[in-house]
C-alpha cells in the first residue's frame, strides 16, 4: 500500500482555489471514500491472486 | 528573495532514487525509527518475525509453522518499513536538490586579495572559498563580492537584487550604516575595498541554504495531533492482538482441539491493523510540503510555516524601492546672498540639462516655472554623477567676451561635496548657504548645492512634497563643518563661535576640561576667578523623599543656575542653559575643577607659567577647591608635563635652561619638589 501511495505523498494534491470546506469535502470524497473502498477490492484481488498461484 | 528553481525534478529521478534507496537502509537505525512510533512497531515486529524465522529454521517442527510462511511475512514487514523509509528519504532528497540549486546562487569566484588593506595595494587572485575572515579584497566594476564583508574604503553602487530583491542598485560606502556588503552581489560601478567578515560557510547565503536544509524535521501541530491519533489506534490494536494469544491458548485448551495462533500470524495481523500507511508516509508528506513551497519560490523554515502558508489569503509587501520608486522633486531655489534667484535657477538648470533622473528633470521644470527657457549651450560638456564625487553638472565654455578662457564649471550635488569641490578650486562656500542647507535638511528635505566656478550660488531644496525650506545662515568654518550634524546642532545655542570667544562649543569645552586638569590656571572661561575666590560651598543635600519643593526636584533637568549644595556640580547641557549665561553661579564651583580652566586655547601662551604650575610651584592647591580625589593615573595625568621629554613630575624634574628666568618660581621661594 505504501508503495502505491509514495507518488501521491510526494506530489501532493493539485492546488485549487476553492474554500476550505469545499476542499475538505472533495478530498474526503476522493481519498476518504476511496480509502474505504480500495482496501476491500485490494484484499479481494490479493486473495484471488493467492488462489491463482495455489499458495493457499 | 528571488530564487528560480523552475527546473522541476521528475518524481523518480535516478539521481534522487539511488541515494534514497541507501537512505532507506540507513534509516533502519532504531534511533531514527523511534521518531515514528507507528513504524517503530512495525520495525519491532519485523525483527521479531525474523527471529521467529531463524527459530523455525533451526528447530523445524517445534512451532508447527512452516518457515516459508514466516519468511514471507518477514519479507512483507521489512518491505513495509523500507518503503516508508524510502518515501521519507526521497522527499528529503528532493528538498536537498532544491537547496543545492539555491547553492548555485553562490558564485565561486576569483577574488582580488589585497596584500595591504588599502586601495592601490598589490593584489593576487584568490579563490573565494579560500578567503578567511579578516582578509581584504578589492572589488571593482563588474566583480562579484566574494563573501560578506565590510567596506573599509571606497564608494560603489552594488546590485543586491539577488539577495534582497531590491531592483535598484544601492550605494555602499565605508563608514556609517551602509558599509556592509553581502557575498554574491555585484559591484556595478566604481570600486570597493572590502574586509571579509565571515569565514566561508558562514555567509548570509550559506545560512539561508542551511535553513532550507535544516528545515527538514520539525513536526507541525497538525502532524503531532495526527501522530497521537495514530499512536492511540496502534495501542488499541496492539492490545487486541496481545490479548488474542492467551485467549487462543485458553480456548484451545478448553476445547481440546485446534492449534494455538502463532506469533507470526499475530504480528502480521497487528501490522495489517495499525495505520502503517499514514504513519509511514506522514513524514514524507511533511517534507514534500516544504519542497512544494520551494517550487513556489518560498522558503519554508519549518513544517509549521507550511501550514501557516496554507492559511494565507492576502500577501502584503512593504518593499520600498522595488514597488515604489524614489521620486525626488526640486521644490525651491534658495540663492546665496548677492546672487539673484534667476542666476541660481539658470545655473541649476544648465547643470541639470543632461541629468535624466526625475530629480534633474524636476530642476529644469522648476527653472522653467521661474521663467527660464532651457537652451542648450554650445560646447557644453556634461559631467555625470558618480558615487565618489556625488556631484553632476556641466562645463560651459567661457563667455566669448570675457578675458578668462577656462570653462565655467557648473556643479550641483550634495552640499558637502560641492563645498569640497569649490574649496579645491580655490573658492569658499558662503556660510549662509551652508547654514541654509542644514536648515533645509532638518526640515526633512534634501538640500543640493549649486556652484558656478568657485562660487557657491546657492542651493535648491528637493523634497517629496515637504514643507517650504527657508534660507537661514550657517557657519562655514573649515573643520567644524566636517563634524557630525549632532555636534552642530548642540553647538547652536552657544551662539556664534567666531564672533564670541567665551561662548564655546561643547567640543572645545571638553578639551578645556582636559587641559585644565593639567594646568590649573585661571582660565578665560566665564567662571574664571570667581569660583576660586569664594569659600568652598558646603555640600548640603536636600532632604530625601517626595516632599521636595519644586525647585529642589529634578536638579539635573536644570542647568546653569542651580540650587546649591551639589558636590559634583554639573554645568547642565547646552539645551537647558540660557544662551550666553555662565555655567555656574558665582558661588559655585564645579566639583571636578572643570571650570578652572588652566589654558584657554593654547597652553603655549603662558607656557612658562604653566610649567611652573605643573611642577607644583604655583597654585598647587587652591584653598577654595572642592578637591575630589583623582585616581593615581588621573593625578599623574593632571600633573604630567606638557612635554614629557623635558619634565616628568613622577620621576623628578628636568628643567630647561629657559625656565630659570628671573621671574621664575625660584624667586617665590618654593623649592622644587624632589
Amino acid at each position: 500500500m505504501i508503495v502505491f501511495l509514495i507518488p501521491l505523498a510526494l506530489k501532493g494534491v493539485r492546488y485549487r482555489p476553492v474554500g476550505a470546506a469545499a476542499l475538505l469535502r472533495r478530498n474526503l470524497a476522493i481519498y476518504g471514500l476511496g480509502g474505504l473502498l480500495v482496501p476491500f477490492i485490494g484484499i479481494k484481488l490479493i486473495d484471488w491472486l493467492l488462489v491463482a498461484v495455489h499458495l493457499v | 528573495m528571488t530564487v528560480h528553481t523552475k527546473t522541476s525534478l521528475s518524481l523518480f529521478d535516478a539521481a534522487l532514487v539511488k541515494p534514497a534507496l541507501w537512505g532507506a537502509f540507513a534509516k533502519l537505525n532504531p534511533r531514527t525509527q523511534w521518531r515514528n512510533p507507528v513504524m517503530f512497531i512495525v520495525y519491532i515486529g519485523s525483527i521479531l518475525t525474523s527471529l521467529l524465522w531463524v527459530h523455525a529454521l533451526s528447530f523445524p517442527g517445534d512451532t508447527g509453522m512452516k518457515p516459508a510462511f514466516v519468511l514471507a511475512v518477514t519479507i512483507w514487514l521489512w518491505f513495509t518499513v523500507l518503503f516508508a523509509n524510502f518515501a521519507e528519504a526521497l522527499a528529503e532528497g528532493r528538498s536537498k536538490a532544491q537547496a543545492a540549486s539555491l547553492r548555485g546562487l553562490r558564485k565561486d569566484t576569483w577574488a582580488k586579495k589585497l596584500h595591504e588593506p588599502h586601495h592601490g595595494a598589490q593584489w593576487l587572485p584568490e579563490q573565494a572559498p579560500n578567503l578567511r575572515k579578516g582578509d581584504v579584497v578589492l572589488v571593482e566594476t563588474g566583480d562579484v563580492i566574494p563573501l560578506d564583508g565590510e567596506v573599509i574604503e571606497g564608494v560603489a553602487s552594488v546590485d543586491e537584487s539577488a539577495i534582497t530583491g531590491e531592483s535598484a542598485p544601492v550605494v555602499r560606502e565605508s563608514g556609517g550604516d551602509f558599509s556592509a556588503v553581502t557575498g554574491g552581489t555585484r559591484v556595478l560601478s566604481d570600486w570597493l575595498v572590502v574586509r571579509i567578515s565571515v569565514n566561508p560557510g558562514e555567509s548570509f547565503l550559506d545560512r539561508m541554504i542551511g535553513m532550507v536544509e535544516a528545515a527538514k524535521r520539525q513536526k507541525t501541530p497538525n502532524e503531532i495531533a495526527l501522530t497521537i491519533l495514530l499512536i492511540a489506534l496502534t495501542l488499541v490494536f496492539l492490545m487486541v492482538t496481545v490479548t488474542l494469544l492467551p485467549f487462543s491458548i485458553f480456548s484451545v485448551e478448553a476445547a481440546g482441539a485446534g492449534t494455538v495462533v502463532s506469533l507470526t500470524a499475530l504480528v502480521a495481523l497487528l501490522v495489517c491493523l495499525i495505520p502503517t500507511t499514514i504513519g509511514g508516509l506522514l513524514s514524507a508528506v511533511g517534507v514534500a510540503g516544504m519542497s512544494r513551497m520551494m517550487q513556489a519560490n518560498v522558503i519554508a523554515t519549518s513544517g509549521r510555516a507550511v501550514e501557516a502558508a496554507g492559511d494565507v489569503d492576502v500577501l502584503l509587501l512593504d518593499k520600498t524601492g522595488t514597488i515604489t520608486h524614489g521620486n525626488r522633486q526640486a521644490s525651491a531655489f534658495l540663492p546665496a546672498p548677492g546672487v539673484t534667484k534667476s542666476r541660481l535657477a539658470r545655473a541649476a538648470m544648465m547643470a541639470s540639462l543632461a541629468d535624466e533622473t526625475p530629480e534633474g528633470r524636476s530642476i529644469v521644470e522648476l527653472a522653467r516655472r521661474e521663467g527660464l527657457e532651457p537652451t542648450p549651450v554650445e560646447g557644453a560638456r556634461f559631467v555625470a554623477f558618480t558615487a565618489q564625487t556625488r556631484m553632476s553638472g556641466a562645463d560651459l565654455p567661457a563667455a566669448p567676451n570675457s578675458l578668462d578662457t577656462d570653462p565655467v564649471l557648473l556643479r550641483k550635488g550634495a552640499v558637502d561635496a560641492v563645498r569640497r569641490h569649490v574649496e579645491a578650486i580655490g573658492g569658499t562656500a558662503a556660510p549662509e548657504v551652508l547654514r541654509a542647507a542644514e536648515e533645509t535638511a532638518r526640515r526633512g528635505s534634501t538640500p543640493l548645492a549649486v556652484a558656478e566656478g568657485n562660487r557657491v550660488l546657492g542651493q535648491h531644496a528637493a523634497g517629496g512634497g515637504g514643507g517650504q525650506p527657508r534660507a537661514r545662515h550657517r557657519r562655514a568654518q573649515g573643520h567644524r563643518q566636517d563634524r557630525h550634524q549632532g555636534a552642530l546642532r548642540r553647538a547652536a545655542p552657544h551662539g556664534h563661535q567666531d564672533g564670541d570667544d567665551h561662548r564655546r562649543q561643547q567640543a572645545h569645552r571638553s578639551s578645556h576640561r582636559r587641559r585644565s586638569r593639567r594646568g590649573r590656571l585661571p582660565g578665560r572661561g566665564h567662571a574664571r576667578g570667581q569660583a576660586r575666590a569664594d569659600p568652598p560651598v558646603p555640600v548640603r543635600r536636600p532632604p530625601r523623599g517626595h516632599d521636595r519643593r519644586r525647585h529642589q526636584r529634578r536638579p539635573r533637568a536644570r542647568a546653569g543656575r542651580r540650587g546649591r549644595g551639589h558636590g559634583q556640580r554639573h554645568a547642565g547641557r547646552e539645551g537647558g542653559r540660557q544662551h550666553g549665561r555662565p555655567r555656574f553661579q558665582p558661588d559655585q564651583a564645579a566639583g571636578s575643577g572643570g571650570d578652572r580652566q588652566g589654558a584657554a586655547d593654547d597652553p603655549r601662551l603662558a607656557h612658562h607659567l604653566l610649567d611652573r604650575e605643573r611642577r607644583g610651584e604655583v597654585l598647587r592647591h587652591h584653598s577654595g577647591d572642592l578637591h575630589l580625589d583623582l585616581s593615581a593615573v588621573g593625578r599623574a595625568q593632571r600633573d604630567a608635563a606638557g612635554e614629557p621629554v623635558v619634565g616628568d613630575p613622577e620621576r623628578g624634574d628636568l628643567q630647561r635652561a629657559g625656565d630659570r628666568v628671573p621671574d621664575s618660581a625660584g624667586a617665590q621661594g618654593r623649592a622644587l619638589p624632589g
